[in-house]
C-alpha cells in the first residue's frame, strides 16, 4: 500500500484529496496543514511521496521542499507540488526546484490518484 | 520531471464527480428539471438526485464528501465574497488599499483552486482573472512581476466580483 503526505492549508483540499486518494487508490494519507508540520509528519512517517500545495503562510511550498532537501532524513521523499498558478513562468519556477512534477489545482478527485501515479513512474 | 497537463477542464477527462456533475447525473437520469436543492444552491445529494446504476461506492462516497463540503463551506464563501465586494467597491473608487488588495488576492487565489473541485469550473476561471487584476505590481525573486493593473482593470473588478456571485448563487 502506497503511503502519502499531503500538505495544505485549506482544510477542504486535504479532506477531498486524502479520500479520494484512500477510496480510489486504496493508499493510506497523512495530513499537515503547514510546511512545517509537513516536515515533521514526513520524517516521522516516511511516506512514499508527498503531495504539497504552493502558497501557503508562514513557509510556503518551496521553501519547504528547500527545507527538505536539506534534511537526510526526508530529502529522499519525491515530492509533487499542487498548484493554482497556471502560468508558464510559475510552471518553470517551480520545475527549477527540482521536484517530482507539478499537479494543478482545481484537481479531479476521481483521477487524482492517477495523474499522481504518472507523474512518480507507479505502475 | 513531469508537470501533468491534465486537469479538471481536460475534456478528455472522464469526469463524473462534483456539484455540476449532479446536475448532469441528474438531467441523464431522466429528471428533466434541476433538482430544487440545486436551483436553491444546495448541493444536491444522493437522495434528491437518480444516480447511475453501476456507479461506483469509491465515486459515490467522494460525491458525497464533496456536496457535505461545499455545504459546510457557505458560510466561508460568503464571507470570502464579501470580502472581494468590498475590495471591488474600493477598487472602482480608487481607494484600495495594500491590506485589502493582498486580502482578496488571497481569496481570489483559494477560489481559483477549489471552486473547480467542486465542479464549478466557470467559478475558477473568473477567480482567475480577480487574481490576475490583483496581483501585486512589484517583482521578487520568487514572483515575477505580472501584468499591472490599471483603473481599467480594477473598474473591471466590480464585473467579475458580481459574475462570481451569480455563477455561485444564480437564485440570489
Amino acid at each position: 500500500m502506497r503511503r502519502i503526505l499531503i500538505i495544505d492549508d485549506e482544510d477542504d483540499i486535504r479532506e477531498v484529496a486524502g479520500l479520494s486518494l484512500e477510496a480510489i487508490a486504496g493508499w493510506q494519507i497523512f495530513t499537515a496543514s503547514s510546511g512545517l508540520e509537513g516536515i515533521s509528519v514526513a520524517t516521522a512517517e516516511q511516506p512514499d511521496a508527498i503531495l504539497m500545495d504552493v502558497m501557503m503562510p508562514g513557509v510556503d511550498g518551496p521553501d519547504t521542499f528547500r527545507r527538505m532537501q536539506q534534511d537526510p532524513a526526508v530529502a529522499h521523499i519525491p515530492v509533487i507540488l499542487l498548484t493554482a498558478k497556471v502560468q508558464g513562468v510559475d510552471q518553470r519556477r517551480f520545475a527549477s526546484l527540482g521536484v517530482a512534477g507539478i499537479l494543478f489545482k482545481p484537481f479531479d478527485p476521481l483521477t487524482l490518484a492517477q495523474q499522481i501515479s504518472e507523474v512518480l513512474g507507479w505502475r | 520531471m513531469i508537470v501533468s497537463q491534465r486537469s479538471i477542464f481536460d475534456p478528455s477527462v472522464n469526469r463524473t464527480s462534483g456539484i455540476a456533475s449532479f446536475v448532469r447525473i441528474c438531467t441523464k437520469g431522466g429528471i428533466p428539471q434541476l433538482s430544487s436543492s440545486t436551483i436553491n444552491n444546495q448541493p444536491p445529494t444522493a437522495s434528491n438526485c437518480t444516480r447511475p446504476a453501476m456507479k461506483k461506492d469509491e465515486e459515490a462516497k467522494i460525491e458525497i464528501l464533496l456536496a457535505t463540503l461545499w455545504e459546510r463551506n457557505l458560510p466561508t464563501l460568503r464571507e470570502r465574497l464579501d470580502i472581494l465586494d468590498r475590495a471591488a467597491a474600493a477598487a472602482a473608487s480608487g481607494h484600495l488599499t495594500e491590506a485589502s488588495r493582498a486580502e482578496a488576492l488571497g481569496i481570489a487565489h483559494k477560489l481559483s483552486g477549489s471552486l473547480g473541485m467542486f465542479g464549478y469550473h466557470r467559478g475558477t476561471e473568473i477567480a482567475r482573472q480577480i487574481e490576475a487584476i490583483l496581483a501585486p505590481l512589484a517583482s521578487t525573486p520568487d514572483s515575477p512581476a505580472p501584468a499591472a493593473s490599471t483603473p481599467d482593470t480594477l473598474t473591471h473588478l466590480s464585473i467579475l466580483v458580481i459574475e462570481l456571485h451569480d455563477t455561485l448563487f444564480p437564485s440570489r
